[in-house]
């Protein structure tokens, strides 16, 4: 059974004026134990009254979370005291203890723990060693900067050695340097400490930087959840799609609008190792086709390769689709964006016909391909 | 501008009632009326102690005697003070009337200077297991530290001037003396001092809450 389950979970708040709002409906989630879970979402998908609904900040109107088997509906209010302390969690606006300095604010947890003096005094000592804020233990939150406050937000939720780590768009109140250093360290500390972090964001890069899963939210559903690298790679949700290709339809676009292609625009998706696999060199030299690269990308997500490429595939039209089914062969998406007038009207990836070619040398005002059209079909 | 000597003593007798009744309530009235705001503050819909009932009762009661001007309300509170003290004339009198109006009028400055505490202040503490007695020991309060020394202050000069009125009740006191010798005897004298003495007083008394306000603000 995974760390958390989450089924059917609902809930409504009571509208203020203008009627209730239903923020989760039906929500069905597992995150399993060492694994960073992400939640993406617009604003007011419903993610941070998911993430609420874990650690009871937030009472499910209905359906069950189960934590560590536990079911938290039956938590009597003493017992939900407890079970928090076994949870930490930081949030996008850092709600440290103006009063109190750096030190202060990590020892909180502590002291409403109940911890002797000595106890706390060492444990806080560690945890801002391990957050790298050991300097600034006498500062008060403001007189930190945003990255160093969530520093510290960090070592407070992680006081009580939890073993689920909550973020609620723990990030977006940053910069992107300040981004970069704060997930890094989020992963780290999973790592080093075994936890099960469950974060959400609006950003798809938050996601593809630490997290193994993701779920994609909307309008208070959940609208597909899985791997990371399938999700990027194959987003099958028109929401999962808009995040993962925001940036990357835009350049589609500027392509699909402004250049004629000879033959077709093709798009490549390609996942894993066959990134190191010399793919198009193979193409060209195994049929007569021409091609023309004009764009291509690479992504790590999460450590794995994803990339995308688009290109121009031209030549006779019996080749350009043994060239097509070449590179589905050899693991890779496509997806044809555009096919040229003469090279007939048909459109979609599973496309075999073809027209005739107006061939020429390919010149274009991206990058060019250079071939040099050797040997015929394999 | 010189006092005879009588009237020096009958300004140093004014001087500690006014001190004895301003002290004395200014105590009961925090001790009272922080836990009343805090009340408010909690039991508010949407906060850590939601009740609707509880929320109703003390706003009632904060507003109904808010609305009672003080002079009738001393005399509206005779009979409590007379249960309490055992006489409704004198300074220790007095503090009954003080206290219960300046407590009421605590608890709505402390309600303003809690509300000002963040929300997300209260969750993180409520997600790291703190419990509703913790959160307001250990963060309402101590976040609202600033704001609720100005509200000890702004009643501390609040009481000081409704003291002035207690000589309806033989009470005694600086602006007792103002008005019987300074106004309706004549002796301009008299009022001048126990007005500079007053003014120096509250001076004071801002000055120091400034400072207080400035050492426990880290925002
Ligand atoms: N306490 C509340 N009372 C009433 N409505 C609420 C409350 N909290 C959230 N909502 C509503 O529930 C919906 C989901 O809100 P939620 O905060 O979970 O969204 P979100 O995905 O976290 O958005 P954001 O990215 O802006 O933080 C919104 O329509 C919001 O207005
Ligand atoms: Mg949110």
């Amino acid at each position: 059974m995974a760390l958390i389950e989450i089924r059917g979970l609902t809930k409504t708040f009571r509208g203020r004026g203008q009627g209730p709002v239903e923020a989760l409906t039906g929500v069905d989630l597992s995150v399993d134990e060492g694994e960073i879970f992400g939640v993406i979402g617009l604003s007011g998908a419903g993610k941070s009254t998911l993430i609420r609904c874990i650690n009871l900040l937030e009472r499910p109107t209905s359906g069950s979370v189960v934590v560590g088997g536990r079911d938290l509906a039956g938590l009597s209010r003493k017992e939900l005291l407890a079970f928090r302390r076994g949870m930490g969690m930081i949030f996008q606006s850092f709600n440290l203890l103006s009063s109190r300095t750096v030190r202060g604010n990590v020892a909180f947890p502590l002291e409403v723990a109940g911890a002797p003096r000595a106890e706390v005094e060492k444990k806080v000592g560690a945890l801002l060693e391990m957050v790298g804020l050991s300097d600034k233990e006498g500062s008060y939150p403001a007189q930190l900067s945003g990255g160093q406050k969530q520093r510290v937000g960090i070592a407070r939720a992680l006081a009580n050695a939890p073993k689920i780590l909550l973020c609620d768009e723990a990030t977006s109140a940053l910069d992107p340097q300040n981004t970069g250093a704060i997930l890094r360290l989020i992963e780290r500390l999973k790592n080093q400490l075994g936890l099960t972090v469950v974060l959400i964001t609006h950003e798809m890069k938050v996601i593809t930087e630490i997290c193994d899963r993701v779920a994609v939210m909307e309008s208070g559903r959940i609208v597909e959840t899985g791997r990371v690298i399938d999700v990027f790679a194959q987003p099958r949700h028109p929401s999962s799609r808009s995040f993962v290709e925001v940036e990357r339809t835009s350049r589609d676009e500027y392509f699909r609008n402004s250049y004629k292609p000879r033959g077709r625009l093709v798009k490549f998706y390609y996942v894993g190792d066959v990134v190191a696999e010399p793919l198009v060199n193979a193409l060209i030299r195994l049929y007569d086709v021409r091609v023309n690269i004009l764009q291509a990308n690479i992504d790590n997500i999460n450590g794995t390769a994803f990339g995308t490429m688009l290109v121009d595939l031209s030549g006779d039209p019996g080749s350009v689709s043994q060239a097509m089914d070449f590179m589905r062969e050899s693991k890779l998406r496509l997806e044809v964006l555009e096919t040229s007038a003469e090279a007939g009207s048909e459109a979609g990836p599973g496309t075999t016909r073809d027209g005739a070619d107006g061939g020429g040398d390919g010149v274009s005002s991206v990058r060019k391909q250079s071939n040099d059209n050797q040997g015929g079909p394999g | 501008m010189m006092l005879t000597a009588n009237q020096l003593i009958m300004l140093k007798t004014s001087s500690l009632q006014s001190l004895y009744m301003v002290a004395f309530s200014t105590l009961l009235t925090t001790v009272l009326g922080v836990p009343l705001g805090v009340l408010v503050v909690v039991t508010r819909p949407g906060q850590i102690l939601e009740s609707k009932l509880a929320y109703r009762i003390a706003g009632f009661f904060i507003n109904a005697t808010r609305s009672i001007p003080f002079p009738i309300f001393i005399v509206f509170v005779i009979p409590l003070t007379r249960f309490l003290v055992g006489t409704a004339i004198g300074s220790t009198a007095v503090i009954v009337p003080l206290t219960l109006a300046a407590v009421v009028f605590m608890a709505r400055l402390t309600e303003t200077a809690l509300l000002e505490v963040p929300f997300g202040l209260i969750e993180a503490a409520q997600a790291v297991g703190a419990s509703r007695r913790q959160i307001v020991r250990h963060v309402m309060l101590p976040e609202a530290m600033p704001g609720l020394i100005m509200s000890v202050t702004i009643t501390v000069i609040t009481l000081i001037s409704y003291s002035a009125m207690a000589g309806a009740v033989g009470g005694g006191g600086l602006g007792d003396f103002a008005i019987r010798y300074g106004y309706q005897r004549y002796q301009t004298d008299v009022m001048w001092v126990t007005v500079v003495m007053l003014l120096i007083v509250v001076q004071g008394v801002q000055l120091a809450g400034d400072h207080l306000v400035r050492r426990f603000s880290r925002r």
